[in-house]
């Protein structure tokens, strides 16, 4: 059955909708414009002095090593990061969807961590793993692992991999749960009588049919691995040692914020800009098709 | 080609005892229809069957084997489900292949099983077809099927035809019954609709509140009823139950208005005066001048025939059957004849059989 | 305004020409300030604003906290841009090359003095601080505020338990290299041994007490051990006098004697005698939960060392290299500045208030207060001599090391600061590069000369960018 309301006119709906356009054009597209207004220009941090160079900050980007390895990482920070956090959520909510007692509590434990802001989870990461004072980072020492993240970048990485992942293991946790949820208990329950068990019946039933859901998981999980894990990393390694933790998104922000490098920081906020549109389009072709047939 | 045999089951959920102790045997073979209204715990008792739900009390031993406490994939057994429970991302090939691979048969073999399946029930043009490409009753085809392939001991149905819409529901209840008849694999039916129930049944267990209440042929069950509740709920419109006392030494039954009805078939026990309930189903009610006068408030016409509901004259409500359209006025006259008279103690609600 | 003044410079035009101009002080004038100090030092730039405003009836200052150092210049920036920059912005040390660069968004100090009339002396301030706020010619940018250099702390108890004299603690690097071996022989290997053969007997392990010790760390590596480096030694870390000159400069920090600094750090790791600890203030705690025996950092951090260190701390004099330099030479500060900023329609009177505003921070009386409640150096000599002659250093043994330091030499082109535009930028590079080097990924040649390679880049697009 379709729902349609019929207004009468345009006003009413151009009034109703206004809040939402108005919002979307002062906090998207106004600033996307001006950033990519920006990256064809070379200006000072005052914008006293603009000069516009067509797209020799591009250039400069795609010329710089160290852009192009800021790319490679991003890239293996948010596969990672998915699949730390989906394969998580995915156990996590395979086990809470079963009877048992305090399932309620079990899983609004689990959803917390969502709620947690990337500052915070950042300092409870430290305090976990800091060699000094962190329960694990010293444990690990005490046990002669060379545990130093302020040094060792492959460390430093894996740190804030399990930060950016565990602060999204929650939001899969809530997706699976509700997608195993909406499986048919029937269509599992015949599985069982023909005879399937346990992990053969997961790979071969449940997994398909959550599919769907997984898929939309992997785009959220990328999308918030390139962009949303910015505060949970700046406030643990500000992108360091080296540039080993600096994500395409860090890099940004020092270049803009700290370097007060206009140019170049709006050039690479166009190119994430184009990335995540490219992700969205890619989810909403794949899903439209899913469900148009 | 299995027995089953299944002794004191219970099940409870939490305090709450929803089976009271089952105790049943099924021949090789037989097809067993388990009724009962909404709640009874009928679909409880398959599941347990079945191995979806853990009994907490009993046995049940299938073609001689304690299957009690298997795991339903140990058990042999397949079930058709009230919404098919198709595997939606498999074509209708695979979902019947399913129980084939698991059980790791060869290639070849699978494929001639689910061909020859598909031949019974004519699915052959359908193998390559997702669930969602297929109608209501192509569905239960091939859940159909996906339980044949298997080729297991016993077939559990649970109401699986209560999804299709009337037409469909009366040529699948026969399909069902022809490969049932010619596969002769033992079966256990559950449905809350009479009419699957009688057809469908080599025997019919009757259940109300956990507690099977009549276990018998299905004429056994509709001739015989053993209690007000299986007399009211087997039949349709539903066998009229009027309030009566026993008289006459105990030959008959006065009715609440007065009319005396001799028993046909010999004297029931009881001091003068127990409170019976006699039960007259609507088709075996006479019209005859000179009968109970009965004010008719509705008529209902089926077609060839038509339902008359009424009341006597101390206002008790009666439902007559009669054959064709109703011609006759808002008011008639009714006579019961003993021979199709049905008796039960009101107190306990059961069948009063004549004294031999 | 008992004058109207007719003023020079772009802002001033709509100035003489607005019928704002008031004739009489009925209505004081009102001027903002935005700051980064938070915590206790928030609670001073209160109390400063609260004198000020009971000191000055005329004048009614705001003092807003804007966050971090970089979210104040950037707020600053901004506001700028739009329109609104407030009257008197902090910008750290790091941001100097950019206000300087920023043209007629700020009102340098010597054309504010000279535009209200007001007697700020450059003279009145300490030469290491004043010098990296001034130009070349000595005239003020910016108003010198909270100032701290880089010093030694080092731990008294460790120094004690290694057999070395704690009121001698090391003078030059081949001292503290020699230290900190001692250090570890004697302090830290037998810590860790015990609190190892703790925590194998007790299931958690390392619950109280840290389990690795180390001799030596440092806080803000680039800053301390390679721009203050260069200024001890007196040794330019970039050309045109580290910035001073012009936007030309290009980065020297990768000479030899960079590079034995860095090859001097790199053998203290390999010897076990090192810890890097993270970049800026972030390997301070190493010091004062006392993992590491000697902290290099800054002055500024006493405060925290106070309230957290449990043992006998002591505050001493940068070492040196006698093979660069035969004696030391001056540290120069680091910390921040106050910088006035413009606006359209700003007025004389707003530019008067502020110039009040900065000579009001120049009382002795004020400076000393500030210094001995902060933790940071006075920033006027008479600061500093009243704070002397309350008798503060002699109650607080060390705190005058950071003045010491500053005064250590007459200021050199080399000891005045750094004066390069994106300077946060090529910390960042410097770091990055050492990290490699600590993780043995590369030497200190080449992880300096890549340094120098990458910083010029990032000088030239400044360059570029102001239109220089």
């Amino acid at each position: 059955m379709e729902r349609r309301t019929i207004f009468a006119g345009w006003k009413l709906p151009l009034l109703l909708v206004a809040p939402q356009l108005v919002l979307t054009f002062v906090f998207f597209y106004w600033p996307a414009l001006v950033a990519a207004y920006e990256s064809l220009t070379r200006t000072d941090a005052f914008g006293i002095h603009v000069v516009f160079v067509g797209l020799a900050n591009f250039r400069d980007l795609f010329a710089d090593p160290l852009y192009r390895a800021a790319i490679l990482r991003t890239v293996e920070f948010c596969a990672a990061v998915t699949a730390l956090s989906l394969g998580l959520g995915l156990v996590l909510a395979v086990a809470a969807d079963r009877e048992l007692r305090g399932r309620n509590l079990y899983r609004v434990l689990m959803i917390w961590p969502y709620a947690v802001a990337p500052a915070v989870s950042a300092v409870l990461w430290i305090l976990l793993l800091n060699p000094q004072i962190g329960l694990v980072g010293r444990f690990l020492i005490a046990h002669g692992i060379r545990w130093d993240y302020a040094l060792n970048g492959s460390q430093a990485m894996l740190m804030v991999v399990l930060a950016s992942a565990w602060k999204q293991v929650s939001y899969n946790f809530i997706f699976v749960l509700a997608g195993l949820q909406s499986i048919p208990k029937a269509v599992i329950e015949a599985a069982r009588m023909d005879g399937a068990r346990g992990l053969y019946r997961f790979r071969t039933v449940v997994l398909p049919l959550l599919s769907p859901t997984l898929f939309f998981l992997v785009v959220v999980d990328l999308v918030y691995a390139a962009f949303d894990t910015f505060g949970t990393i700046w406030a643990m390694t500000q992108g360091g040692p080296a540039q080993a933790t600096q994500t395409l998104v860090v890099k940004v922000y020092n270049d803009g914020v700290v370097n007060l490098d206009l140019g170049s920081s709006s050039a690479q906020s166009v190119v994430l800009m184009v990335g995540v549109v490219a992700l969205t389009a890619l989810q909403f072709r794949f899903l439209g098709r899913r469900s148009g047939t | 080609m299995a027995t089953l045999v299944i002794e004191n089951l219970r099940k409870s959920f939490g305090p709450i005892e929803v089976l009271h102790g089952i105790d049943l045997e099924l021949a090789s073979g037989e097809m067993l229809v388990i009724v009962g209204a909404s709640g009874c715990g009928k679909s409880t008792l398959l599941r347990l069957v079945a191995g979806l739900e853990e009994p907490t009390a009993g046995r049940i031993i299938l073609d001689g084997r304690d299957v009690t406490r298997l795991d339903p994939s140990a058990r042999d057994i397949a079930m058709v489900f009230q919404n098919y429970a198709l595997y939606p991302h498999m074509s209708v090939f695979d979902n019947m292949a399913y129980g084939l691979r698991i059980r790791g048969l060869p290639k070849a073999e699978i494929g001639r099983r689910v061909q020859e399946t598909a031949a019974l029930l004519g699915l052959e043009p359908l193998l390559a077809r997702k669930p969602r490409q297929l109608s209501g009753g192509q569905r239960q085809r091939v859940a159909m099927g996906r339980a044949i392939v298997r080729e297991p001991k016993l077939f559990l149905f649970d109401e699986p035809l209560s999804n299709l819409d009337a037409k469909l529901r009366v040529s699948m209840r026969a399909e069902i019954r022809r490969l049932q008849r010619r596969l002769g694999v033992t079966s256990l039916y559950v449905t809350h609709d009479q009419v699957e129930a009688m057809t469908l049944g080599d025997r019919l267990l009757v259940m109300h509140l956990g507690v099977p209440v009549q276990l018998a042929t299905p004429m056994e069950v509709f001739d015989r009823p053993a209690n007000t509740y299986v007399a009211g709920f087997i039949g349709t419109p539903a066998m009229n139950l009027l309030d009566a006392t026993l008289t006459a030494g105990g030959t008959a039954a006065r009715l609440a208005g007065g009319t005396v009805l001799a028993f046909a078939d010999g004297r029931r026990e009881g001091e003068e005066g127990r409170q019976l309930t006699v039960g007259i189903r609507p088709e075996h009610v006479r019209l005859e001048a000179g009968g109970m006068a009965l004010a008719i408030d509705l008529v209902e016409p089926l077609g060839s025939e038509t339902v008359l509901l009424g009341r006597l004259e101390d206002e008790t409500l009666l439902s007559v059957k009669v054959h064709g359209a109703w011609t006759g006025g808002e008011r008639t006259q009714v006579s019961i004849p003993p021979a199709s008279l049905h008796v039960f103690d009101s107190r306990s609600g059961l069948r009063l059989d004549p004294v031999r | 305004m008992k004058r109207r003044t007719l003023l020079a410079g772009a802002a001033a035009a709509p100035v003489a020409a607005a019928p704002v101009v008031k004739v009489l002080a009925a209505e004081p004038v009102k001027i903002t300030w935005w700051h980064s100090m938070s915590g206790a030092l928030g609670d001073q730039v209160a109390r400063i604003t609260r004198q000020f405003n009971a000191a000055h009836k005329d004048i009614e200052l705001t003092s807003v906290f804007k966050g971090s150092y970089p979210d104040t210049l950037n707020a600053s920036i901004a506001a700028w841009r739009a329109g609104k920059a407030p009257n008197v912005a902090q910008v750290f040390d790091v941001g100097t090359g950019t206000m300087l660069a920023a043209g007629p968004a700020v009102k340098q100090i010597w054309q504010l003095a000279k535009e209200t009339g007001a007697d700020i002396k450059p003279a009145t301030y300490i030469p290491a601080v004043r010098g990296y706020y001034s130009l070349p010619d000595g005239r003020l940018a910016s108003m010198p505020f909270n100032s701290s250099t880089a010093v030694m702390w080092y731990n008294k108890d460790a120094f004690k338990m290694a057999g070395l004299d704690p009121a001698k603690p090391p003078q030059t690097w081949p001292e503290v290299m020699q230290a900190a071996r001692v250090l570890k022989a004697k302090w830290a290997d037998p810590l860790n041994a015990e609190a190892k053969s703790a925590a194998a007997k007790s299931a958690a392990p390392a619950a109280k007490g840290s389990l690795i010790r180390y001799a030596v760390t440092t806080s803000w590596l680039t800053w301390i051990q390679f721009e203050e480096f260069s200024a001890i030694h007196n040794i330019p870390f970039a050309s045109e006098d580290d910035g001073f000159k012009g936007l030309g400069a290009v980065l020297q920090c990768n000479s030899p004697a960079h590079v034995a600094q860095l090859q001097r750090f790199m053998a203290m790791q390999k010897e076990g005698t090192f810890k890097y600890g993270g970049r800026d203030s972030a390997p301070d705690p190493l010091f004062y939960t006392g993992v590491a025996a000697i902290g290099f950092g800054s002055s500024a951090g006493r405060g925290d060392i106070v309230r957290n260190a449990k043992f006998d701390f002591g505050e001493a004099l940068m070492p040196w290299d006698p093979a660069v330099s035969k004696t030391p030479h001056n540290t120069f500060i680091g910390g921040a500045s106050l910088w006035a900023m413009t606006a359209p329609h700003r007025t004389a009177a707003e530019y008067k208030a502020v110039a009040a505003f900065f000579q009001f921070l120049a009382l002795p009386e004020q400076d000393a207060m500030w210094a001995q409640n902060s933790g940071y150096v006075p920033v006027t000599l008479a600061g500093d001599a009243l704070s002397r002659k309350q008798g503060y250093y002699d109650k607080n043994p060390g705190t005058d090391v950071p003045i010491q330091s500053l005064l250590r030499s007459p200021v050199t082109p080399y000891t005045r600061g750094m004066r390069l535009g994106r300077l946060p930028e090529i910390r960042n590079i410097l770091y990055e590069e050492c990290e490699l080097a600590f993780a043995g990924k590369k030497t200190a040649k080449q992880a300096l000369d890549e340094t120098v390679a990458r910083g010029n880049v990032v000088l030239r697009a400044f360059q570029k960018s102001v239109g220089g």
